[in-house]
């Protein structure tokens, strides 16, 4: 059986009232055809240069939203970092070893952490120093003295 | 004219023997430093400084938590100069830190941090001498300690002075541990006594640098200093109200005389009453320095003349309470060493306390004594408020 006359079958059986001839094999192609041209139409005018789809596609326009992107977070982050900064106590905040010695910071980390607290805050002002040389030899202390 | 030429002679001597003396004095050989800080300082300098192991290895051993190493034993070697400094400057009666008093809340106490690494120097090495059979000079290097703590307090900030406790509670904690391993000999145990009782007359009372700390908050009462409280008042009583900032700030830059006058008045009263409670019982003492530390605070809100007492007043009953328990400590101490020198005496512990002997500062009544097979405890018979125990020492005896 040719496939013309099983598709004829088919459709009789499942859909009794649809009445199959060569005008309706007629009318569904030219409706075939017409569509297809509405589709061809379409992507014709689609493929035409849009001036938005260039600057978005652009790989200057990427590395430009980035930046900005990188930059908001980082401005964030900031802001965030100065509330909280704001909101600590002196003997929390970022200070110089010299400011983490004086009577008051050391008063205030007793104040707020006990003898332990003090302990923790002498040790950090003295990381801040750095390490100290072993030795300094007579001819090291010339040589600073030089300036050489 | 004879009576000229008399003169003459004695204004003449008198120029030759001033030169004399001048030159004397240029050409005599100059003295050690008095200031015992003068040769702490270089101690500072000579130290060398430890990695974070070596630190860590120093602080546990120091504490007696670890056995001698001898990586240990040769850090401590290298660093013998400064420890020779150390109790040369701990044995000077004075000791001037050149702390610059005129900065106020500004001057820095960098020494004080200092002072604390020497001590574990120390304590290391007398763990050593200990480990060497040299108990003598072992617990002599315990006495240092305690008399390098007292000088870190010589220029009395109330800091200071809580440092200082702390290094005496480690001292006697060393000592406590290597009188068990001392022979039972008298020599060694009244050498100890003997420096024990030498340290009784370098120990500060409390009311020293409370004195001292009610002196440098009265200075900022004025018109022309209160701004220059703002800034701490984060730190020193508000870290969790920021509301009470709020109020606070306002009201010092508010501030005028009578502002500034009333809050002295208050401020004045309150450090008079805190003086008086350090001399009431222990119990009573702290009960009253805690209700004195809360008073500023709970009246401030209602009472603008209890602003600047609510900010800078310390509350001292911590400070209080561990100067009491550090002193129950070393009077523990104290009573233990007559204890071990009748020990040494007599091959055997008494079965009943001696009168006359230091204290427990709990209860005020001496210590409650408990005699053991392989040595005795010293049970405090007043509790401790603030950590809400009884303190008890326990001294083995070496038989």
């Amino acid at each position: 059986m040719r496939l013309t006359e099983n598709i004829e079958k088919f459709i009789r059986s499942r859909k009794p009232h649809t009445v199959t001839g060569s005008d309706t094999d007629r009318r569904i192609l030219h409706d075939s055809f017409a569509a297809m041209d509405e589709t061809i139409h379409a992507k014709s005018a689609d493929a035409k240069p849009n001036t938005c789809k260039v600057i978005v596609q652009s790989r200057m326009t990427k590395i430009a939203a980035a930046a900005v992107i990188v930059v908001v977070i980082g401005f964030a982050v900031h802001q965030v970092s100065r509330e909280q900064t704001d909101g600590q106590t002196p003997s929390e905040a970022t200070k110089s070893p010299a400011e983490m010695l004086t009577y008051a910071s050391l008063t205030v980390a007793y104040r707020q952490g006990g003898f332990e607290e003090v302990e923790k805050q002498c040790e950090q002002a003295f990381e801040l120093l750095g390490p100290r040389p072993e030795a300094l030899s007579p001819q090291q202390l010339l040589a600073e003295f030089n300036g050489s | 004219m004879k009576v000229l030429n008399h003169n003459t002679f004695v204004v003449g001597l008198f120029v030759v023997l001033v030169v004399l003396a001048s030159n004397t004095l240029v050409l005599a050989f100059p003295p050690d430093p008095d200031n015992a800080a003068l040769l702490y300082y270089q101690a500072f300098l000579l130290r060398k400084q430890p990695d974070e192991t070596m630190k860590q290895m120093l602080t546990d051993l120091s504490r007696g938590e670890i056995p001698v190493d001898k990586r240990i034993a040769e850090y401590v070697e290298s660093n013998r100069r400064a420890i020779d400094l150390a109790i040369a400057a701990a044995d000077m009666p004075f000791c001037d830190w050149g702390l610059k008093y005129s900065d106020g809340w500004s001057a820095e106490i960098p020494y004080l941090w200092q002072v604390r690494e020497l001590v574990r120097l120390v304590l290391a090495d007398a763990r050593i001498l200990a480990d060497r059979g040299d108990y003598e000079s072992a617990l002599d290097r315990c006495v240092t300690v305690r008399k390098l703590g007292w000088h870190g307090t010589a220029d009395t900030p109330l800091i200071s002075y809580i440092v200082a406790l702390k290094i005496e509670e480690l001292a006697n904690n060393c000592i406590q541990h290597i009188l068990p391993s001392t022979p039972p000999d008298q020599q060694t145990v009244q050498s100890l006594r003997l420096r024990l009782n030498e340290l009784d007359s370098r120990s500060i009372p409390l009311k020293v640098p409370v004195h001292h700390e009610h002196e440098q908050i009265a200075r900022y009462m004025t018109v022309e200093k209160v701004g220059e409280i703002i800034p701490l008042l984060e730190g020193f009583v508000f870290a969790e109200d920021k509301a009470n900032v709020s109020i606070a700030r306002d009201r010092i830059l508010a501030a005028d005389e009578r502002f500034c006058r009333m809050n002295r008045d208050y401020f004045d009263k309150h450090a008079a009453a805190v003086i008086a409670a350090l001399d009431l019982p222990y119990a009573q003492a702290y009960g009253k320095l805690k209700d004195l530390g809360d008073s500023p605070r709970r009246e401030f809100e209602k009472n603008p003349e209890a602003t600047l007492a609510a900010v800078l007043a310390p509350s001292l009953d911590n400070a209080y309470n561990c100067q009491v328990h550090r002193t129950t400590y070393s009077n523990a101490l104290k009573a233990a060493v007559e204890l071990y020198i009748i020990a040494a005496r007599t091959s055997q512990l008494p079965d009943a306390l001696p009168a006359g002997l230091p204290r427990d500062m709990f209860s005020g009544e001496d210590f409650e004594y408990q005699k053991k097979a392989d040595g005795f405890i010293l049970r405090c018979r007043g509790r401790d408020l603030k950590e809400d125990k009884i303190h008890e020492y326990e001294f083995k005896v070496k038989k």
